[in-house]
């Protein structure tokens, strides 16, 4: 039984989210929506849907977003792959028995993101995400 | 027309070391493994939801995928959207004045398969892919 899903979304680090949007916009026609700041998180994002996942473009908005690092040492492109899973703590029991650690991050709107090493995950920076129940 | 996320490539060094994490301990099922001659990588496709995760590891040093891994690591690659006739989708963005990789399509582990230039997307390598017919 697989712990996730489907794949969510794709974090794409961009230095300008506007010349980023233009650009994918023009390029692939995927719808855009939540447009605008997350203060808590240091970023301005928007999101394209394609199928069921999403590209979200963000741009950082103060140096002390991690991504600024990344944009500064490897340039633009993918940072983050999200997957979802049902349920955040189950999958955190689930990942444990198997020796892995989920390091589970509260973020603004009283939500909880799950992250795991990129030294497991070989290199990927991995977020697992609960959505929720419609 | 793009219909869905295909999949996401990620750059390994080692396909079965890579299993460990992404078949043993997040569980999912190895869908379809190759040797693509002309990528020079050992490919696997993982499925997840209406998705796969291709995983990719370099078996010469003459490729795109063991340059990447040499100066960046492992990590994220590109992503790839499916469309049902890929031929139409690379002549309509090639219309658009989108930079290319390849300027036909070419037949791949996912199907037919082209690639777009990461200069076109802000540093992300976009792929399109056209599946094979399954039985």
């Amino acid at each position: 039984m697989a712990v996730v899903n489907r794949i969510d979304h794709i974090a794409i680090a961009v230095k300008d989210l506007d010349a980023a949007l233009e650009r994918f916009t023009a390029n692939f026609d995927f719808p855009v929506s939540g447009l605008g700041d997350v203060p808590g998180l240091n970023i301005r994002r928007a999101f394209l849907t394609i199928g069921d996942a999403a590209l979200e473009l963000f741009q950082p908005t103060t140096g002390s977003n991690p991504a600024t690092k990344f944009l500064a040492e490897r340039g633009e492109g993918m940072y983050i792959l999200s997957l979802e899973v049902d349920d955040l703590h189950a999958a955190s029991e689930t990942l444990a028995q198997r020796g892995i650690k989920l390091n589970i991050q509260n973020v603004p709107n009283g939500r909880s993101l799950g992250f795991i090493s990129p030294k497991v995950t070989h290199g990927v920076l991995l977020q697992l995400v609960e959505r929720p129940k419609a | 027309m793009l219909r869905k996320i295909h999949h996401i490539g990620i750059v390994v060094r080692s396909l079965d070391a890579a299993y460990a994490f992404y078949r043993d301990t997040l569980g999912l099922h190895v869908h379809k493994e190759a040797v693509v001659e002309d990528q020079g990588v050992r490919a696997a496709l993982l499925t997840i939801g209406n998705s796969e995760i291709e995983l990719l590891e370099p078996i010469n040093q003459n490729g795109g995928v063991a340059k990447f891994l040499e100066r960046r690591g492992e990590g994220l690659h590109h992503i790839c959207f499916e469309t049902d006739d890929v031929h139409a989708e690379l002549a309509a963005t090639k219309a658009k004045g989108i930079e290319l990789i390849d300027q036909t399509p070419r037949q791949g582990l996912a199907g037919m398969i082209c690639f777009l230039h990461p200069k076109a997307n802000h540093g992300v390598l976009i792929e399109y892919a056209q599946p094979f017919e399954e039985q």
